[in-house]
């Protein structure tokens, strides 16, 4: 029951590896009384569905550049909003809370994972390996307000102060599988050769791992690390339960904001964060992508 | 190998996962085992619980005492169950019938425009839940960009407000989830034997009949992921009914959100999270029932 | 590569070493949405040198929650009486001697020792008013003289109706209007308030406390619940379209008292804001942005709300403060909201 969540998030993961070109369409071209590869409409449909992916984001972004206050009305091209995000305390405070606690339960969370991800794809005689797997990846299968509801209650019977430790620890719980994900799917799709090699030149097991296997996996655990960085910075239903004072991440920031109505600051917020998110992912994409 | 060596094997295997079992048990399993008991305790009206079984809280989902402290059945809390089930259906199905075209048409692309065109699939993704949720109230609130557009063209005067109904709700589900029905398909798509499609077109069928007969059947496991990476967070979301929903219609997320906020009802959030899981687990045990019987007839 | 895997792990230490550096003297404030005078805590931390954080929330029953939910490192808050005295009740407050500081001094006698705090170990009062609701003047010309106006609207007003998102002053209000007592623990009253609600539900448009004042500016509703203060300054501040209405059955009055709660972390931080923000100067500056009237005493010529132009918050109609309701009460309460909002 497990697995089949698993399966399709490590699909997902790991795809992206494997976008080579196996069955361009070049492949034979015979013309039969239609191309049966081609399907009419797919196009168009796929055309509106980038516009309705990306319309919304744009018009934020937008938005953000709006000299007049009421944000749908355009007066005029201006930065001063992205002024007045930048001047705006709160935010401020808010982006380190964010920062802090990503970077920190991003490091706990790929340690935990990475050492994870070589028993299971490395161990010998792991037992019980596919029920460890699913315990790894236990976060993915409850909705997470489930999973914050939980902490919540768990925090105030253990009366755990700090909103910063309590922040770090959840959110080390639920990256942990963005980060095993995708460095266990670097170890499954690395051949063992030179460990092999190492190990038949009699290289104790921790050099053969310090001076092959970790090199060959970095790419892996870098993408799990930024994954996990950014599902940690973008995390908004238990950061929001358990926040307290002098704790509030960012995106429980932006939502007292949004609360409070539109404006063409949060929008300029809005598009800060965005910029932040996609300047951390992207590598993550071309890390996971390469060979 | 020696027994030394295999004992230590053991000993770096254990000490391996350990970590991670550790954090699961005391951040899942533990917490998940206070909700089972919180839900059989007395809800304090003032917040929190007070250490008294009692089963009320599990028998206001159906129930409610009338204002002449009878028994009643009472349907709102199942019609917030029924409506999220219902509209975590429909999000899946919507999904569905615009990821497939997609998936279909990038898996047809040359591996550099796939790489690419994957990757906008995905980027949204990376942005904050609650800048995606905010996009759609700049849009559709009561002089909002939707609002602006269409005056501007002269198509409308002056509109109600399109927020706060089932439909906004809707839109943004849709808007947060489907990357992750695109994804799965598009693997399946990729693994697909195009002699399969040749062979039908060859042997003249029509393109409505490839598609229907072999196409989408080949594709079903990728289908069905796709429909759990989609159906599961959306029985579980919250900002959707927070922010377009506008508080007027719920669904099990803010619902159990608010017992543990403003309404102070520790107990009875506790029991709809225990309803909201066993639906979870019910749906994905079904799943596995599916998968292990087609497994046996291939066999 | 293995450089950057080097240069994340030194990223993540220096953060995880940067935590305890930020940890310099810090005040984590939990306030009413846009009640604190942003210059003010500008103000306050040039003085002090201690680092101010600000979070919000918009009902007494939110704050409950939060405290309620466990150790939340709050250090200062600003319950209404009502809630006072159940944190006080529930052990979540810490006693600060609040008779012994210099704010005690600074508070005006008609507030001390009042029966939400009788020693006054607990809370220094801060601002006072009322609930009630406010018309956009410009769409509704009927009269704003009744309860009856808002809770049993006239057709015109339908789905342009807004009320606050928690009962805590809904309730009281409806209790004036039919002539119950606050905090009643007679289900038969009780259903009659649930009745009244019940039937104006189909008249609302929103049940929300954020944004009130675009919302009933703007004309998207044109009966929104509010406070008189923050009515007030939308129609000085923004020019805004706004009445605030004087019904006759009475206003729901409230006063916020600052307080610390039980398990804070910089009750010293907080002590020295209460007492700076007593200051007859500091006081007076935070009447005149947030329109509420403090408790201490004020400069009275560098007041900028007066009885000659602030209707609002001198009523012209009776005002029943909120009482703290019994657990019994309480349940009743909340029964009528879970019933009205399903």
């Amino acid at each position: 029951m497990s697995l089949s969540i698993n399966d399709a998030v490590s699909d997902n993961i790991s795809e992206p590896m494997n976008t080579t070109a196996e069955n361009t369409p070049k492949r034979r071209s015979v013309r039969k009384n239609h191309d049966a590869k081609h399907f009419p409409g797919f196009k168009a449909v796929t055309v509106l569905f980038f516009a309705f992916l990306y319309l919304p984001i744009l018009v934020v972004i937008g938005y953000s550049f709006n000299e007049n206050k009421i944000v749908s009305v355009w007066h005029g091209f201006s930065w001063k909003w992205y002024s007045s995000a930048l001047q705006n305390d709160g935010l401020m405070s808010a982006l380190q809370v964010s920062f802090t606690v990503a970077a920190v339960a991003t490091f706990f969370a790929t340690s935990i994972a990475l050492a994870a991800a070589l028993v299971l794809s490395r161990g010998k005689n792991v037992k019980h390996a596919p029920v460890s797997e699913a315990v790894v990846n236990l976060p993915l299968m409850l909705p997470e307000i489930v999973f914050a509801v939980a902490v919540l209650i768990l925090f105030s019977q253990l009366e755990i102060r700090n909103g910063m430790l309590k922040l770090i620890l959840a959110h080390t719980c639920f990256c942990i599988p963005f980060a095993f994900l995708p460095i266990r799917a670097r170890l499954k799709g690395m051949n063992t050769n030179l460990e092999q090699a190492a190990q038949d030149l009699y290289a104790p097991p921790w050099t053969t791992f310090k001076l092959i296997t970790l090199p060959l996996i970095m790419p892996g655990v870098l993408a799990g690390a930024m994954l996990s960085f950014v599902i940690s910075l973008d995390d908004f239903i238990t950061s929001n339960i358990i926040s307290g004072g002098g704790a509030t991440t960012l995106p429980v920031y932006i939502y007292s904001l949004v609360k409070q109505g539109v404006s063409p600051e949060l929008n300029a917020i809005s598009t800060l964060i965005m910029a932040i998110s996609l300047l951390i992912a992207t590598p993550f994409w071309f890390l996971s992508n390469r060979k | 190998m020696s027994s030394v060596h295999k004992m230590k094997e053991g000993y770096l295997n254990i000490l391996g996962l350990a970590p991670a079992y550790v954090v699961m048990l005391f951040m899942m399993v533990i917490p998940l085992g206070i909700i089972v008991y919180v839900s059989m305790m007395t809800s304090d009206p003032y917040g929190g619980f007070i250490s008294e079984f009692s089963l009320d809280s599990f028998q206001q989902i159906l129930f409610v005492t009338d204002w002449d402290d009878n028994l009643q059945l009472d349907l709102q809390y199942l019609n917030i169950i029924g409506r999220t089930l219902l509209l975590s259906l429909i999000t899946a199905i919507i999904c569905l019938c615009l990821a497939f075209p997609v998936a279909f048409y990038i898996a047809r692309q040359s591996a550099s425009r796939k790489a690419l065109l994957l990757f906008l699939v995905m980027l949204p993704f990376w942005i904050s839940m609650i800048v995606r949720v905010y996009a759609w109230v700049l849009i559709l609130s009561d002089n909002g960009v939707l609002e602006s557009v269409l005056s501007f063209l002269g198509l409308v005067d002056d509109m109600d407000s399109l927020l706060y109904n089932n439909g906004a709700m809707l839109v943004g589900m849709v808007y947060s989830y489907i990357p992750l029905m695109i994804l799965p398909i598009y693997a399946s798509i990729e693994k697909l034997d195009l002699r399969l499609v040749e062979a039908a077109s060859d042997l003249y069928a029509n393109r409505f009949n490839t598609l229907f007969r072999i196409v989408l059947p080949l594709c079903k496991p990728g289908i069905v992921a796709g429909i759990i990476l989609v159906f599961v967070p959306c029985l579980g979301t919250v900002l959707e009914p927070m922010l377009l929903g506008g508080g007027k219609t719920m669904l099990m997320g803010n619902l159990i959100q608010n017992q543990f906020g403003v309404a102070r009802n520790w107990s009875f959030g506790a029991s709809l999270t225990l309803a909201l899981l066993a639906i979870v687990m019910i749906f994905l045990m079904l799943q596995a029932l599916r998968a292990s019987r087609l497994k046996q007839q291939e066999q | 590569m293995k450089t950057s895997g080097k240069a994340l792990l030194a990223s993540a230490i220096t953060a995880m070493l940067a935590m305890p550096a930020i940890a310099a003297e810090k005040l984590n404030i939990y306030a009413w949405s846009e009640s604190i005078d942003p210059a003010l805590i500008e103000q306050f931390e040039k003085e002090t040198g201690i680092e101010v954080t600000l979070d919000s929330y918009t009902s007494n029953e939110a704050l409950l929650a939060k405290l309620k939910s466990g150790a939340t490192d709050y250090d200062l808050a600003f319950p209404s009486q009502h809630f006072v005295k159940i944190l006080i009740q529930e052990g979540l407050l810490e006693n600060i001697e609040a008779n012994k500081m210099p704010a005690f001094a600074n508070t005006e006698d008609k507030w001390k020792n009042m029966w939400w705090d009788p020693t006054s170990e607990y809370s220094i009062p801060f601002v006072y008013g009322t609930a009630g609701f406010t018309v956009n003047s410009d769409l509704y010309k009927g009269p704003a003289d009744s309860w009856k106006e808002f809770f049993e609207p006239s057709s015109e007003l339908k789905g342009k109706v807004a009320v606050f998102e928690s009962p805590d002053e809904i309730i009281p209000a409806a209790q004036l209007y039919l002539g119950i007592d606050y905090c009643s623990e007679d289900s038969k009253e009780m259903k009659r308030v649930y009745d009244l609600l019940a039937k104006q539900k189909k008249s609302v448009a929103v049940y929300s406390s954020d944004n009130i004042s675009s919302r009933v500016a703007s004309g998207e509703v044109i009966m929104h619940s509010w406070w008189d203060g923050t009515s007030m300054m939308a129609r000085k501040n923004d020019k805004a379209p706004v009445k605030y209405a004087q019904p006759k059955e009475g206003l729901v009055g409230w006063l916020d008292s600052m307080v610390v709660p039980k398990g804070a972390s910089n009750i010293n931080n907080a002590k020295t804001f209460i007492n700076w923000m007593t200051t007859k100067d500091v006081a007076t500056q935070e009447f005149n942005f947030y329109g509420h009237p403090p408790t201490s005493f004020i400069n009275e010529e560098l007041a900028e709300h007066k009885p000659g132009n602030s209707p609002e918050v001198f009523p012209s109609v009776p005002v029943k403060f909120t009482e703290a309701c019994s657990p019994a009460a309480q349940a009743l309460v909340d029964k009528v909201w879970t019933q009205l909002l399903r």
